[in-house]
C-alpha cells in the first residue's frame, strides 16, 4: 500500500467531503423546493427548515398531460429497448467470435456512431417524418433511438459475453449445433445479467433523451423530458411542480442506476485501458 | 477444450469459429441498420444545405448551390457561436479530466467513510440532463436558488448568473463539470483498480512519498485513459444541448449559443431548414477536424473489447 502522511489523509478527506457536498447541494435544493409551499419557496433568506408539503406532487399526478407523458416515455423507452435488442444481441454474439482486429474496428465504429451528437441527424428526420406523416408518433422516436441504443447495448453486453467460456461454444459445435442454436440455447441464458443491465442502460437513455423528443414529439407522443419543460410556461414558471416533476423523472435512474452502476462504465473500460 | 475435440487431437479455438464467415450474418443487420439510420440522414443534410427550403416561405424550395454557406460567413450570430462551442469543449473537458482524476484518486484510497461518499459522487450519472438543467436553473435564479445566498454568507456579492453574458458562460461550464465529472472519475477509478499493487510497493521501497507515487506511477499509467475518455467527452461536449436549452436558452441574447444550438434555432424556431442544414454541415466538419487526429491515436494505442 502507498504510504500516506497525516497531512495527505486530511487533505483527501477535506477535498472529498467538499466535492461530495458540491454534488449533493443542487439535488437536495431541488428536492426541498419540490416539498416547499409556494410561499416558503420564495422566502428570503431561503428557508432550510420548513413544513414539507406534498401539494406539488399531488398536483402533477392529477395533471392528465403529465400522466400521459409518463406513459409515452415508458412505451417509447421499452419499445426502443425491445427493437434494439433484436439487432444488438446477434451482433454482440458475432463480435465475440470475430478476430481481434476486425472486432476492434467494428466496436470503435459503433462507439463513434453512438457518441456523435444527435444534432447531425436531426433535421433530415424532421423533414422525412413530416413528409411521411410520422411526426408525433411513438414509432418515430423508437426508430431514432435505435441509433444510440443498438451501440449502447452492444458495448454494455460485450464484456459480459466475452467472459463466457469458449469451451461451451466448441463443444456445441462438435455436437453439431448451428450458430443459431449456440446463440439461443447455450450462450444467451448465460448472459442474462448482461441483457438486463444493458436493457436498463438503454431504457434510461431513451427515458432521458431530450433533443429528438422536443422536435419529433408534440402532443400524442410527448415524452416526460419534454412535458416537464412545459411547467416553465408562458404565464411564469410553476417552480414547485417543476421540481416535483423533475424528481419523478429522476426516479428510474436512481433506482436502476445504482443497481447497475458497475455496468454503466464496464462497457467502456473493459479492455479499453490496456493501452 | 472439450473431450471430443481432445480425442480428435484438434484444437478448436475461437479462431476456428472465426475463420468461417458464418457469424458475419449476425452482425450485418446491425451494421446495415446503423448505416441506413445515420449515413443517409447525413447525406440528406448535405443535400438540404444546398436548397432554399424554409417552412415559412410560400415559395417551393429550389437548388441554390453554396448560397447558404456564403450567408453563414456574414452571419454574426453564427460566427459568434463558434468560439462559444470551442469554449464549451475546452473548459469543461479539461476541468472534468483534472477533477475526475482527483476524485478517482480519493475513491481509490479506500478511506473509511469515503467509501460511502462514492454513492454521492456518482449521483449525477443517473440524473437526466434535463433534470440537471432544471436544478441549476433554479439555483441560479435570484431568491429561489441558493447559489448567491451562500455566496453572500461568505461576503461575496453573487453575479447575475443568467443575465450577464460572461457569467452565463461560466454557469453552463459549472453545470457541465458537475454533471459529467463523476463519469470521468468512475472511469479513471476502474482503470486505477487494475494497476498492480506491486508497483506501489516498489515505489515505497524506493522511498516514494504518497504524492510522488500518484505523480510518477498512477498518472503515467493513466495516460491512454486520459486520451480515450477525453475524446469521448470532447465529442459529447460539442453536442451539449439540453443544459443550454434549459439553463440559459442560448441567452442572455445569444451569448451562450453554440453552433449546434444555433442550428437548432434556425431549423426549428425560424424553420429555415436549408440554412440550418448548412450550419449542421459546418458543425459536422468541426467535429471531424477535432476528432480525426485523436481517433488515429486511439486506433494505434488502445485495445478494445478483449
Amino acid at each position: 500500500m502507498k504510504r500516506r502522511s497525516t497531512v495527505t489523509t486530511f487533505s483527501l478527506y477535506t477535498v472529498g467531503t467538499l466535492y461530495g457536498a458540491a454534488v449533493l447541494f443542487p439535488i437536495v435544493w431541488m428536492l426541498m423546493l419540490a416539498l416547499k409551499s409556494q410561499l416558503d419557496a420564495f422566502a428570503y433568506p431561503p428557508l432550510l427548515i420548513f413544513e414539507p408539503t406534498l401539494e406539488h406532487f399531488s398536483a402533477i399526478f392529477q395533471d392528465r398531460e403529465f400522466l400521459e407523458a409518463i406513459a409515452n416515455s415508458i412505451i417509447i423507452s421499452s419499445g426502443s429497448v425491445f427493437f434494439a435488442m433484436l439487432f444488438a444481441i446477434p451482433a454482440t454474439f458475432a463480435l465475440t467470435i470475430m478476430q481481434r482486429r476486425a472486432r476492434r474496428n467494428a466496436l470503435l465504429t459503433i462507439l463513434l456512431i453512438r457518441t456523435a451528437p444527435g444534432m447531425i441527424y436531426l433535421l433530415p428526420y424532421f423533414v422525412v417524418y413530416s413528409r411521411l406523416g410520422m411526426l408525433d408518433t411513438h414509432m418515430a422516436l423508437i426508430i431514432i433511438y435505435l441509433i444510440f441504443n443498438v451501440p449502447l447495448i452492444i458495448w454494455t453486453l460485450m464484456p459480459v459475453w466475452s467472459a463466457v467460456p469458449r469451451e461451451l461454444r466448441e463443444s456445441g459445435m462438435i455436437d453439431g449445433a448451428s450458430l443459431w442454436q449456440i446463440l439461443f440455447l447455450i450462450e444467451l441464458p448465460l448472459v442474462r445479467i448482461g441483457i438486463i443491465a444493458s436493457g436498463i442502460v438503454a431504457f434510461l437513455f431513451a427515458w432521458n433523451e431530450f433533443l429528438f423528443a422536443v422536435v419529433i414529439s408534440a402532443n400524442d407522443s410527448v415524452t416526460l423530458a419534454v412535458a416537464i419543460t412545459r411547467y416553465m410556461g408562458y404565464e411564469g414558471t410553476e417552480w414547485g411542480k417543476l421540481a416535483a416533476a423533475a424528481a419523478v423523472m429522476m426516479l428510474p435512474g436512481i433506482v436502476f442506476g445504482f443497481l447497475i452502476q458497475r455496468y454503466m462504465i464496464t462497457g467502456l473500460t473493459a479492455g479499453a485501458i490496456k493501452g | 477444450m472439450s473431450l471430443v475435440a481432445r480425442a480428435l487431437g484438434r484444437r478448436m479455438g475461437p479462431e476456428d469459429l472465426g475463420s468461417s464467415q458464418a457469424h458475419y450474418k449476425y452482425l450485418a443487420p446491425s451494421i446495415a441498420l446503423l448505416l441506413v439510420l445515420t449515413i443517409l440522414p447525413m447525406l440528406f443534410t448535405v443535400y438540404l444545405s444546398s436548397s432554399s427550403l424554409s417552412y415559412t416561405s410560400p415559395r417551393p424550395p429550389r437548388f441554390i448551390g453554396l448560397r447558404n454557406y456564403e450567408r453563414l460567413l456574414d452571419d454574426a450570430r453564427f460566427l459568434q457561436s463558434i468560439p462559444v462551442s470551442l469554449l464549451f469543449i475546452a473548459a469543461p473537458v479539461s476541468i472534468q479530466l483534472a477533477l475526475g482524476f482527483i476524485v478517482a484518486v480519493i475513491m481509490n484510497e479506500r478511506l473509511p467513510f469515503m467509501r460511502w461518499l462514492r454513492f454521492v459522487f456518482v449521483a449525477p450519472m443517473v440524473i437526466p440532463p434535463i433534470a440537471m438543467g432544471l436544478m441549476w436553473r433554479v439555483l441560479y435564479t435570484p431568491h429561489l436558488g441558493g447559489v448567491n445566498y451562500f455566496l453572500s454568507l461568505v461576503g461575496i456579492d453573487g453575479p447575475g448568473w443568467l443575465t450577464e453574458p460572461n457569467w452565463a458562460l461560466v454557469a453552463i461550464i459549472i453545470v457541465a463539470v458537475w454533471g459529467w465529472t463523476p463519469f470521468v472519475g468512475l472511469f479513471f477509478l476502474a482503470v486505477m483498480q487494475s494497476i498492480p499493487e506491486e508497483l506501489y510497493e516498489a515505489g515505497v521501497i524506493d522511498g516514494a512519498t504518497w504524492v510522488q507515487s500518484v505523480r510518477h506511477i498512477t498518472l503515467p499509467l493513466l495516460r491512454p485513459t486520459f486520451a480515450f475518455i477525453g475524446i469521448f467527452r470532447v465529442i459529447e461536449s460539442l453536442g451539449i444541448f439540453p443544459i443550454i436549452y434549459i439553463v440559459t436558452n442560448g441567452g442572455p441574447a445569444t451569448a451562450t449559443e453554440t453552433v449546434n444550438f444555433y442550428g437548432f434555432v434556425s431549423g426549428f424556431n425560424n424553420l429555415r431548414v436549408g440554412y440550418a442544414s448548412a450550419i449542421i454541415v459546418v458543425f459536422f466538419l468541426m467535429l471531424f477536424v477535432i476528432v480525426a487526429p485523436t481517433m488515429r491515436f486511439l486506433l494505434r494505442n488502445v485495445q478494445v473489447g478483449d
